[in-house]
């Protein structure tokens, strides 16, 4: 059974069809990525399966139907969000966000451990925890991003865009990052506009194209297609 | 000498119920982007329902003016669960449909206490002279009270696990969404506390000012001009403001002229608004 | 204008209005009770004053709590014009509208950048200035009292009935007219996303400037008049009462549609007066009915027409899709 299992997945903004029978499926421990334009609908996605968007159709975690769950559930079962755009606490402190991160987390042992192992992952939020998280760069805020997220140890981490308007340096060291994450086990969904990196970390890609799935199969095979390699490879 | 002792003792009377009123329409504000204009409904039934549970029920003054507070804070809630939350994201339909539930309030007002105006005694009596000038012990209780409540309100915001959730919401609702924290509880409880500070209000002045139907406009003006001077979402901002206005206008109504005390906050809200308006806007508005 | 009316629907919504319009001008003809005539010419003002608002309030959805800033400015120009210059109304009425033109102007434009609550707040904090003033500087106005004795519009109750009944009937037309063309069409887009109508090459902040220039001299023709028909004015005619009234006739009514906020007018005035044996009850019924419908139909009573025209077969399929 795949831990996160959705199945004709079908989103409107008003009368305007954005998701138009997406499917798709993740085992235990993968990583997969979802790649498309801009406007194909990706975040839309993401902000569905989070219970931030109404959504008609199908959608399983762990065998659980994920019909009429509310966003806080969603993070109770282990479905957390680092979302496009960040949406940190700004005039919260690295540190107070990071606690935040483990709203539901029950054991304080759990939030320790946790708290270590963000720190470790990105020690540059170690030295500015009282910095509130508003005053951070663009790449310490999508490190803090991601760390608030792994506070309340995820069973699928759903990652939007996190390389989007980095240099090239801080773009690798996220990078490293999701590396290290999927290394230690988590199940990643990696949504990317940038398809080098896509490819590159996750083991599956679907091609999300105009709200629905135009292709998909492993990072080998889609690099090998001629017509993924034009248009989102630039080869 | 003495006058300026006058303005300063009188205007941080004033600015305190200011600060109470206008502390709970800016959390309100801040977390759930409602614009209430009930608010001052929730100051009105605030000492009408002291006076109720006082002098009708016979129940002491201090837990009735605590049990009204609860009540109109649970009040509030109710407003909010039924007739907000369908479109709390559409500001035409809360600020219409909140003045009007405050004309409606206005009425069930009018029919059940009448129109003429009511007091309930100071909570203890006396006066004291403050190096020559005569301030009731009321006042001054006034002054212990706000601090109290505005200390412990500032604790549970940043003390309080589901405090610190309020003020995440307020910054990012998605982001406090993300993590897990549960919206709709943080709008009710934010709700009932907005209440639970204007009804605190409320009790408070009407030993000092009647009660009439008509008592919630006021509180209403003077929470706008609080909040837009101070800064829309900043609670620090509105309670500095509260205290600034409060001694603004005792100093304009005892050095230029009583008549114009009103006029006062009319003006200062049209220059902020007007010339000001980068400097104040808070981060829901941009 | 008749072009326009395509679809059965809208051919059967005009018909629908005409027909109360010829109704109001048959009034006098089955009756010269004093009392029915003053209620109706009441309703022919607040519809002046929530169609006025409706054309750019409604339409922009910039919340508009100071209406009656443009009531009470008209009302004290009327005054004085009347009663110090002795001109005529029919010179005094676009007096009236010029100067509340201009002032929609120069308050939309200081007010332009502002969102949804801020604007409400500074309406509202506009007209209280005004109201402020007017009791402040006794000398000119009257102070609480205002100021009594203007010339009345004509020497008849008929002929006032008929002369507000005239003006509101232009007023209205023009609305409908203004609204059902070109710049209804910007000002509903400029609501919704102002950003795609700015980015089509369109001056949104003209746009709207304009619309509230048009709203205060429209409301400012029907202030003057309704200062005439009173002949005296005071501060209560920029009350924050009276702003809050308008507002809510409209919005009971059906924001952004004209039609709706006349409806709104005159649902709300009629229900007001024919309730009066109700005696205390009667504005706490009045407050909760608003309540109520603002809850269960938010855009409007209008928004009824459709599923009721569909109940008893009018309209029919092209007309839902036409609409
Ligand atoms: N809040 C919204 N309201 C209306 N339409 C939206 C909203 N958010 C996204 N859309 C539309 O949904 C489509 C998909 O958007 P999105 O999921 O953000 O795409 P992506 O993340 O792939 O760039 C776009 O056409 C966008 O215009
Ligand atoms: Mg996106």
């Amino acid at each position: 059974m795949p831990l996160l299992e959705i199945e004709n997945l079908v989103v409107r903004y008003g009368s305007a069809l954005v998701l138009d029978r997406v499917s798709l499926a993740i085992d235990n421990g993968e990583c997969v990525a979802v790649i498309g334009p801009n406007g194909a609908g990706k975040t839309t996605l993401l902000r569905s399966i989070s219970a931030l968007k109404d959504w008609e159709g199908k959608m399983s975690f762990q065998g659980r139907d994920l019909a009429g769950v509310s966003s806080s559930q969603t993070v109770a079962l282990g479905i957390v969000q680092a979302p496009e755009g960040r949406h940190l606490f700004p005039q919260l402190s690295v540190r107070e966000n990071l606690e935040l991160g483990a709203f539901l987390a029950k054991e304080k042992a759990q939030k320790d451990t946790n708290y270590e192992y963000v720190l470790e992952l990105f020690p540059r939020l170690g030295e500015r925890l009282r910095q509130m998280a508003g005053t951070l760069s663009g790449g310490e805020q999508q490190m803090l991003c991601v760390g608030r997220a792994l506070m309340s140890s995820p069973r699928i981490l759903l990652l939007d865009e996190p390389s989007f308007g980095l240099a090239p340096l801080i773009k690798e060291a996220i990078a490293n990052a999701v590396r290290q994450i999927r290394a230690k086990g988590t199940t990643i969904l990696l949504v990317e506009q940038d398809a080098h990196m896509a490819f590159e970390l996750a083991q599956r890609v679907y091609v999300l194209e105009e709200g629905h799935i135009s292709t998909t199969g492993t990072s080998k095979e889609l690099s090998e297609d001629p017509s993924i390699r034009s248009s989102y490879l630039g080869l | 000498m003495e006058l300026i002792q006058e303005i300063i003792i009188f205007g941080t009377i004033k600015g305190c119920v200011y600060a109470l009123i206008a502390t709970g329409f800016t959390l309100i504000f801040a977390v759930a982007g409602i614009l209430n204009l009930a608010h001052g409904t929730f100051y009105m039934l605030g000492a009408y329902f002291t006076y109720t549970l006082f002098y009708v029920l016979g129940i002491p003054l201090p837990p009735a003016i605590l049990l009204a507070a609860v009540l109109v804070g649970a009040l509030g809630m109710l407003l909010d669960r039924v007739f907000l939350k369908p479109m709390r994201s559409s500001h035409t339909y809360v600020l219409v449909l909140t003045v009007a539930v405050a004309f409606a309030a206005q009425e069930i007002i009018l029919l059940t206490y009448g129109s003429q105006g009511m007091n309930i005694p100071n909570l203890i009596e006396g006066s004291v002279n403050l190096n020559g000038v005569v301030v009731s012990w009321h006042q001054l209780l006034i002054v212990a009270i706000t601090a109290v409540v505005l200390i412990m309100l500032w604790l549970v915001l940043t003390r309080t696990r589901y405090g610190v959730a309020t003020l995440a919401v307020s910054m990012d609702e998605d982001g406090a969404r993300l993590v897990g924290i549960e919206t709709e509880k943080v709008f009710n409880l934010s709700m009932f506390a907005s209440a639970f500070l204007a009804a605190v209000a409320g009790a408070l002045i009407s030993p000092i000012m009647s009660m009439t139907p008509e008592m919630w406009n006021m509180p209403l003006m003077k929470a706008f001009v609080v909040v837009v001077v101070g800064g829309i979402g900043s609670l620090t901002g509105s309670i500095m403001a509260a205290f600034f206005l409060g001694w603004l206008e005792t100093f304009t109504g005892f050095v230029i002229s009583p008549k114009l005390t009103e006029v006062v906050s009319l003006v200062l809200l049209t220059v902020f608004l007007v010339f000001r308006p980068s400097g104040i806007l808070g981060r829901r508005l941009h | 204008m008749l072009a326009n009316l395509k679809t059965p629907a809208q051919r059967h919504t005009a018909i629908f209005y005409g027909l109360i319009m010829v109704g109001f001008y048959f009034v006098p003809v089955f009756s010269d009770n004093f009392y029915l005539l003053s209620v109706f010419t009441t309703a022919y003002f607040y519809i002046i004053f929530a169609t006025s608002w409706d054309v750019f309030a409604g339409y922009s959805h910039l919340m508009n709590f100071g209406h009656a800033l443009f009531i009470g400015i008209a009302g004290y120009l009327t005054a004085f014009v009347d009663l110090h210059l002795g001109l005529p109304p029919l010179l005094v009425l676009p007096m009236c509208a010029v100067v509340c033109g201009l002032l929609g102007m120069f308050i939309g434009y200081l007010t332009l950048r502002m969102q949804g609550p801020y604007f409400a707040i500074i309406t509202m904090a506009f007209a209280a200035v005004a109201y402020e003033s007017a009791i402040m500087f006794s000398e000119y106005t009257g102070g609480e009292e205002g100021i009594p004795g203007i010339h009345p519009l004509t020497d008849s109750l008929i002929g006032d009935y008929y002369f507000v009944l005239v003006v509101m009937s232009l007023i209205f037309l023009f609305l409908l007219w203004f609204t059902r063309g070109r710049w209804g069409l910007v000002l509903k887009a400029i609501s919704q996303n102002e950003d795609a109508v700015l980015a089509s090459g369109i001056n949104t902040a003209w746009v709207k400037i304009r619309a509230y220039s048009i709203s205060g001299a429209l409301c400012g023709i029907g202030g003057s008049v309704y200062a005439y028909s009173l002949t005296h004015v005071g501060p209560t005619s920029m009350e924050q009462v009276l702003s809050t009234t308008i507002l809510i006739m409209a919005m009971v009514g059906g924001m952004g549609t004209i039609t709706g906020p006349f409806l709104g007018a005159l649902i709300l005035v009629l229900f007001n007066e024919l309730s009066r044996d109700m005696e205390e009850y009667r504005l706490l019924i009045y407050t909760v009915m608003v309540v109520v419908i603002i809850f269960f139909a938010p855009r409007g009573i209008v928004s009824w027409g459709q599923p009721i025209a569909r109940a008893f077969k009018l309209g029919g399929k092209r007309g839902q899709a036409g609409s």
